[in-house]
């Protein structure tokens, strides 16, 4: 499944303005001058030296703590987070290191981003733990890894139980109509 | 999120919408559908093919770009165009992976289900010219490889293809999608109250950006109507 759009600032090292033929879409590429582009676009040019990445917003130290503390104030539901965070952030810490800046930062960042995961996965997994018939489940803000990992035993459960009912409710009927019968001899 | 594709014609003034979704987040959201559920959706004409026709226009403008750094045509302007054909290149890739897929989770499903849709009118309006065309001679080549292979063989009331016997009233070895099982569902706008039991009596009011796992032909109509996107 590709990736969607994903914007990240990236300050260009362009010698010379080029010829901009994404003009008023991705802006003209200036040297020194920050603009936002997908992700892959982003890399793209990381690769061939030609820009050097920003963090993106979401991605500093205070935000992710904010995000992190949210996430263990309120057990019930998911704080919002960017829905490929685990991918982008994945990404980031193996092509584009140097965004960082030192080693200590991507260790703490490295370290939050794994915290947020297993947080949101325990909730995950406490919620499926009260799952005890065919209901329809809310999952709001859930990220697009998280639901990748849990679809086949969300999917699988859900749709075991709707088949017990289903066949539940099929013995029950014919239970009344043959408990029926049985009166009436 | 702008489309290059859209911004490369020197000719337009107004600037992209911003507001609507692009054509690359119609096609992801286009290529999700078909892929978690079984159901016959209806054929994106219209999406497919203004994609198709901008990706032509696209690889042309590219090669002539390309041609005209090899030939070095207009020396005097000093242009570096790698960055612009680089730009253009990833995003028609991106474009034509997201086309082969939509086609290629259509085509198992044809395929898969190919004696219901020849069987249904209406699961016919939803496939393309080209769909139908597979569907037939794929239908003809595995019933008649069955039939040599198989159905030849057996005693002359079990040679159907689509009936476990002559004896049977029903046509009961089609296929049929499975529209009962769990999917994941994001509302892209509010959808007001809509059943989630078989009854009708439980009602949610699904606003846009929920996330729902919910059996599949619950929200049939609100993938239909582009209101919700299978994640």
């Amino acid at each position: 499944m590709p990736t969607a759009s994903l914007f990240e600032y990236v300050a260009a090292n362009l010698d010379s303005p080029p010829l901009t033929p994404e003009e008023g879409t991705y802006g003209p590429f200036r040297p020194n001058i920050p603009i936002k582009v997908p992700l892959y676009l982003a890399l793209s040019l990381y690769r061939r030296g030609k820009c050097r990445i920003q963090l993106p917003p979401w991605m500093t130290k205070e935000e992710l703590k904010g995000i992190l503390e949210e996430e263990r104030t309120h057990p019930q539901y998911f704080q919002p987070v960017p829905q490929y965070y685990v991918e982008i952030s994945k990404l980031l810490f193996t092509e584009a290191r140097a965004i960082f800046g030192n080693n200590s930062e991507l260790c703490e960042i490295y370290d939050m981003i794994e915290e947020l995961k297993k947080v949101r996965n325990s909730k995950i997994l406490d919620g499926l733990r009260k799952v005890s018939g065919p209901i329809t489940v809310k999952l709001n803000h859930l990220s697009h890894a998280e639901s990748n990992k849990i679809r086949l035993l969300f999917e699988n459960s859900l749709n075991m139980w709707h088949q017990l009912s289903k066949n539940d409710k099929v013995w029950q009927e014919n239970r009344l109509a043959g408990s029926d019968t049985s009166m009436t001899l | 999120m702008a489309d290059v594709l859209r911004s490369l014609d020197f000719t337009q003034g107004v600037p992209a919408d911003l507001v609507e979704l692009d054509d690359f987040e119609l096609l992801t959201n286009a290529v999700r559908n078909e892929r978690n559920t079984q159901d016959i959706l209806e054929y994106k004409h219209d999406l497919v093919e203004r994609v198709h026709q901008r990706l032509e226009d696209q690889t042309a403008r590219v090669e002539s770009w390309k041609e005209a750094s090899r030939t070095n045509r207009f020396p005097e302007e000093e242009v570096d165009m790698s960055v612009p054909i680089l730009c253009c290149t990833l995003n028609i890739n991106r474009f034509r992976f997201l086309l082969k897929a939509y086609w290629r989770a259509r085509l198992q499903k044809v395929e898969r289900f190919a004696t219901l849709i020849l069987d249904n009118q209406e699961l016919q309006r939803n496939c393309s010219p080209k769909e139908l065309n597979h569907c037939l001679q794929y239908f003809v080549a595995v019933g008649k490889c069955l039939k040599e292979v198989v159905l030849a063989r057996l005693p002359d009331e079990f040679q159907t293809l689509v009936q476990e016997s002559q004896l049977t009233e029903t046509r009961d070895m089609i296929p049929m999608p499975r529209l009962d099982r769990c999917v994941f569902v994001k509302l892209l706008k509010d959808a007001g109250h809509v059943a989630v039991d078989s009854e009708g009596q439980q009602l949610v009011d699904m606003k846009a950006g929920d996330i729902y796992i919910i059996q599949y032909h619950h929200i049939q109509r609100l993938i239909q109507q582009d209101i919700a996107v299978l994640i």
